[in-house]
């Protein structure tokens, strides 16, 4: 018993003495906020693909844009669905003046020198949460400060899992070439499924879930190509009404 | 065969009831359309659920005309046939009522030939009011909202590109109508066996209420015998916008259509040539 006490103690100890020896968490928070602030527009195209179960779009090209501080638009050709932190990996809930932000520790991933951050009780991005607050989970490269995987909690779960891959965009700065997020939502959700359904399938599809309370789990991926980098883009850009919906 | 036909088609349309359908299809589509206009957006982003749209930034819409007449489709295809029925219903049992057939059978044509012809005016009349669905739903509905993404439901939500709608619309509209000519031979089979007008409309109008009621109520004493209901296989034009389309499920209620259009044509065949007309 004693001997794991020790164990304990150390086990903490250490965690918090390479907590206090790595990095304050001003400086974390700087350098994970570095690589984007260098940033003052950009444009890409992406494909993106949603493959939820209750919700499928078939492939889907569109075209981003975006001007520092906070300025985006997405236009497509058509309707298109892109999930909020899958384009730009976080970087909207990192600048927050307030953040609650946690080294938990160092650790390897895919092969690189990651920093294991936690963000807690981050104001969820939109109005529509009504003040709720989510948690992240962050695997945050040591050096260049991007972000290659990142958890968001909300509710005591997980609900999207992303995972980032990059490209060193005019040899400047690290930008998204594909983004890779598993969605969950609540059982409620599956209610969905019942959409269009007459009364005798609809009373099947009832009785197969009746008790049912595992989340719903899907895909999303999206894929970046041809970003053209600080070019000057104009603020008209950002005017139409497709821009409102976007932002 | 073409001046029968030709006749048929004269006469079907020179009942005022013929009109009733075509009259109530062009004034009903521009009314919904502008109900749809109105809330649509509102209705398409509330059925996408907020777990949904809080997750995603949304661009574009899918409140136009594809999805407007998808879900005119939805409820259209239930009170179509009591449309159809109003020309099928006639077209043996009006001769007999206004007393033409017997000099009608008299003339050196035979009765197959006759029955034939008359089946297929029926149907024109058929092909002709779907066709007006499709022009007011689809064609006004894409003049007055414009095209794009269209909105499906298949176990949830899917989203069909505008490219592959005209398609999938040709092919629901073509199992629509196939499914309509079932209609229309259930009220030929009437009008073969009953002497007056609206007997045969009345007839058919309450075989397929019965049917509908059986296939629609969720009540598990009528699970067995649903299958073979052949109003169970009238939404067989939903899985033309599946994705992938649900061939297997269209071959099969197709079959079941046709299965039982054979044997109401047939048995109004076997009737007719066999019946004593004596009005």
């Amino acid at each position: 018993m004693s001997k794991l006490l020790i164990g304990l103690l150390l086990a903490l100890g250490w965690s918090a003495l390479v907590s206090a020896q790595e990095i304050s968490n001003d400086d974390l928070l700087d350098l994970m906020r570095r690589n984007f602030a260098r940033i003052e527009d950009y444009e890409v195209d992406m494909e993106v693909s949603v493959d939820l179960p209750v919700l499928r779009i078939p492939l889907k090209k569109i075209h981003y844009y975006y001007k520092a501080p906070d300025k985006s638009k997405i236009e497509a050709r058509g309707f298109a669905m892109v999930p909020k932190e899958g384009i730009t990996p976080f970087v909207q809930f990192l600048q927050e003046d307030s953040l609650d932000i946690r080294l938990e520790g160092r650790e390897r991933y895919n092969d690189r020198d990651v920093y294991l951050v936690k963000v807690n009780n981050v104001q969820a991005a939109d109005d529509s949460t009504k003040g709720d607050t989510i948690d992240l989970k962050l695997w945050v490269d040591v050096s260049s400060g991007i972000i290659y995987k990142g958890i968001v909690r909300n509710d005591d779960a997980d609900f999207i899992t992303a995972l980032f891959n990059y490209e060193f965009v005019d040899g400047y700065v690290w930008l998204p070439v594909r983004t890779e997020l598993e969605i969950e939502f609540p059982p409620e959700v599956r209610n969905l499924q019942m959409l269009g359904k007459d009364p005798v399938s609809a009373k099947k599809f009832r009785d197969s879930i009746k008790g049912r309370a595992d989340r719903i789990r899907g895909t999303v991926v999206l894929k970046f190509s041809n970003y053209r980098l600080n070019r000057g883009l104009s603020d008209k850009i950002f005017e139409d009404e497709s821009a409102k919906t976007a932002q | 065969m073409l001046n029968l036909v030709q006749n048929e088609f004269v006469k079907i349309f020179s009942v005022l009831r013929s009109y009733i359908g075509f009259v109530l299809v062009a004034v009903l589509m521009p009314v919904i359309l502008w109900g749809y206009g109105l809330g649509a957006q509102h209705m398409t982003l509330d059925r996408m659920g907020s777990e949904l749209t809080n997750n995603f930034l949304i661009v574009g819409n899918v409140a136009n005309g594809f999805t407007a007449a998808y879900f005119i489709m939805n409820f259209f295809y239930i009170h179509i046939p009591f449309l159809i029925v109003l020309a099928g219903g006639d077209i043996f049992a009006g001769e007999s009522a206004r007393g033409t057939f017997r000099l009608y059978a008299t003339r050196p044509v035979s009765r197959p030939a006759i029955f034939l012809a008359k089946v297929i005016g029926a149907n024109i009349y058929t092909i002709l009011l779907m066709l007006l669905v499709a022009v007011m739903s689809l064609g006004l509905g894409v003049l007055w909202h414009g095209g794009g993404d269209m909105l499906v439901f298949q176990d949830g939500i899917l989203i069909l590109s505008q490219s592959q709608a005209w398609l999938r619309f040709l092919l629901a509209y073509g199992l629509a109508f196939y499914n309509m000519m079932l209609v229309t031979a259930v009220a030929i089979f009437f009008s073969v066996i009953v002497r007056n007008a609206v007997g045969p409309v009345v007839g058919a109008m309450a075989v397929i209420i019965f049917s509908f009621a059986i296939t629609g109520l969720p009540l598990e004493i009528f699970d067995k015998i649903r299958p073979f209901i052949f109003t169970t296989y009238f939404d067989t034009w939903k899985y033309a916008f599946y994705e992938p389309i649900d061939w297997q499920l269209i071959r099969q209620g197709v079959g079941v259509v046709s299965v039982y259009m054979l044997i109401f044509l047939g048995v109004a065949l076997f009737i007719f040539r066999k019946k004593d007309i004596l009005t």
